[in-house]
């Protein structure tokens, strides 16, 4: 897994590249919350480099839109490859978390 | 630790890993069943299908069934062929039954960060059976293409 992130105002944009292979989504989970701030309370999810990920990535993405609403933020994805797509609409994450086909869409969505 | 019906192998056809109960260990029988799906030529997606099920199950397995205990132990045993790919992961613990598991799509459900895993082997193995004890998990993933004698795997 490979992630890095990048400050745009109030968001943060996550870039998420790779397997999310078992431990690493525990590593993930841990992560993602503590990239948010006072200032930046939104998340850009960009996946167009994830190769792979299971439920435990998942529920970590569950857990930071859960944080990021209680800090009157949101959690948005863009890009996801077809496998991964397909995965957060069988699960309905992808109501929770909704999916963008470009960052600007994102951008736009999360009022940035 | 009988195979269950419709799995379509012997004993003697399994593999069997035993490693220590963390998700880290755990990558170790992931990574040789892929592997031997790829030099069986399986295709992306199903690679993609028996991954995601076999990490629901090790996870299950390591933090649900053995409660995240590094003294207990994860059980693979399986079999890939260009045909099929047969795989039982058992854990140490007293088991769960299956039907009591709360959908995981139900609107209710949706924000709950666990409980997808079940839902998720179902949805992309061909057959999913658990012992009574509900300790034991197998999965199969039959594949549409190959011939009546295939050939064995490199």
């Amino acid at each position: 897994m490979n992630l890095e992130s990048r400050v745009e105002g109030a968001t943060v944009v996550v870039r998420i590249a790779g397997t999310v292979q078992l431990a690493e989504a525990d590593e993930l989970s841990a992560q993602l919350p503590g990239l948010m701030s006072t200032e930046a309370t939104s998340l850009i999810l960009d996946l167009s480099d994830l190769e792979f990920i299971s439920s435990l990535g998942i529920a970590a993405f569950v857990k930071v839109h859960r944080t990021a609403r209680e800090r009157s933020g949101r959690v948005v994805i863009v890009n996801p490859r077809p496998p991964i797509a397909n995965l957060l609409r069988i699960t309905r994450v992808s109501e929770l978390l909704p999916i963008f086909g470009s960052l600007e869409a994102a951008r736009t969505a999360v009022g940035n | 630790m009988a195979i269950p019906p419709g799995f379509g192998v012997t004993d003697a056809d399994l593999i069997e890993i035993v490693v220590p109960n963390t998700l880290r260990d755990a990558k170790l029988p992931e990574d040789r069943i892929i592997a031997e799906l790829a030099a069986c030529q399986f295709d992306a997606d199903e690679i993609f299908a028996v991954k995601l099920a076999l990490e629901e199950a090790l996870t299950n397995a390591v933090k649900h069934g053995n409660c995240n205990d590094p003294s207990k132990q994860v059980v693979v045993r399986y079999s890939v062929t260009p045909r099929r790919a047969v795989i039982m992961v058992r854990d140490d613990g007293c088991g769960f039954v299956p039907d009591r598991v709360p959908d995981p799509t139900a609107d209710e459900n949706l924000e709950r960060p666990c409980g997808r895993g079940l839902m998720l082997m179902r949805v992309y193995m061909t057959l999913v059976s658990f012992n009574q004890r509900g300790n034991e998990v197998w999965l199969l993933k039959d594949r549409q293409t190959g011939g009546s004698r295939p050939n064995p795997c490199p």
